[in-house]
């Protein structure tokens, strides 16, 4: 651990010892136009991964709760305290659906947004290197 | 921006996420790379981002 630290904080020192290959300049440059598509299921992905922690459980509660709810509805014969108790149940069952379903919409907005911004119809245009990645969000050739 | 900038890099099946805050981030969709500037794009951001969630480059015969 302390050799993999000494040698992170030098990073000249690793990139000799590694070889030339690593001292070469690499760049590359690309013309990025998103479509709505992939930026929406970015911003998807993107939201699942944040909320994930959360998602989860709360996955489970709703599946949980759902076969509940369907259980006493089908078996009408149910003791009465089940039926009591999906009736009290049935608020969360809707709020766990919500909360799925603004995940989406949620995203559908933030992407809405971002297509909108002439810029993104413009595209960008991106040098990366070594030193960092320069992006121009307004391509002279398309105004 | 130099790449202390960005906090992470996130490889997913169709593009890249260069993450410049927890919620902010730039998309670099695969379709925009010609070939073998993927496996590039993945070893600069390797060299430079620590901790990049990326897949491995694939090795040529």
């Amino acid at each position: 651990m302390v050799v993999r630290g000494f040698l992170d904080s030098n990073r000249k020192g690793c990139a000799r010892l590694r070889g030339p290959t690593v001292d070469k300049e690499r760049s590359l440059s690309l013309f990025v136009k998103h479509q709505f598509g992939e930026l929406y299921s970015a911003n998807l992905k993107h939201a699942a991964l944040r909320l994930r922690f959360f998602s989860i459980p709360a996955g489970v509660i709703l599946v949980l709760l759902g076969s509940i709810l369907i259980i006493v509805h089908l078996r009408r014969s149910i003791e009465t305290d089940w039926s009591n108790l999906a009736e009290n149940l049935e608020p969360l069952f809707l709020l766990m659906v919500a909360f799925f379903v603004l995940i989406p919409v949620l995203a559908l907005i933030g992407t809405q947004r971002t297509v909108r911004d002439p810029r993104t119809k413009n595209g960008f245009t991106y040098d990366v290197s070594n030193h960092g990645i320069r992006c121009e969000g307004w391509r002279v050739d398309s105004i | 921006m130099n790449w202390t900038a960005f906090t992470r890099a996130r490889e997913v099946s169709d593009a890249f996420l260069l993450y410049v805050t927890r919620d902010n981030f730039h998309l670099f969709p695969k379709r925009c790379f010609a070939p073998g500037e993927i496996d590039l794009f993945r070893e600069i951001i390797r060299a430079n981002l620590a901790g990049a969630k990326l897949q491995p480059v694939v090795a040529k015969s």
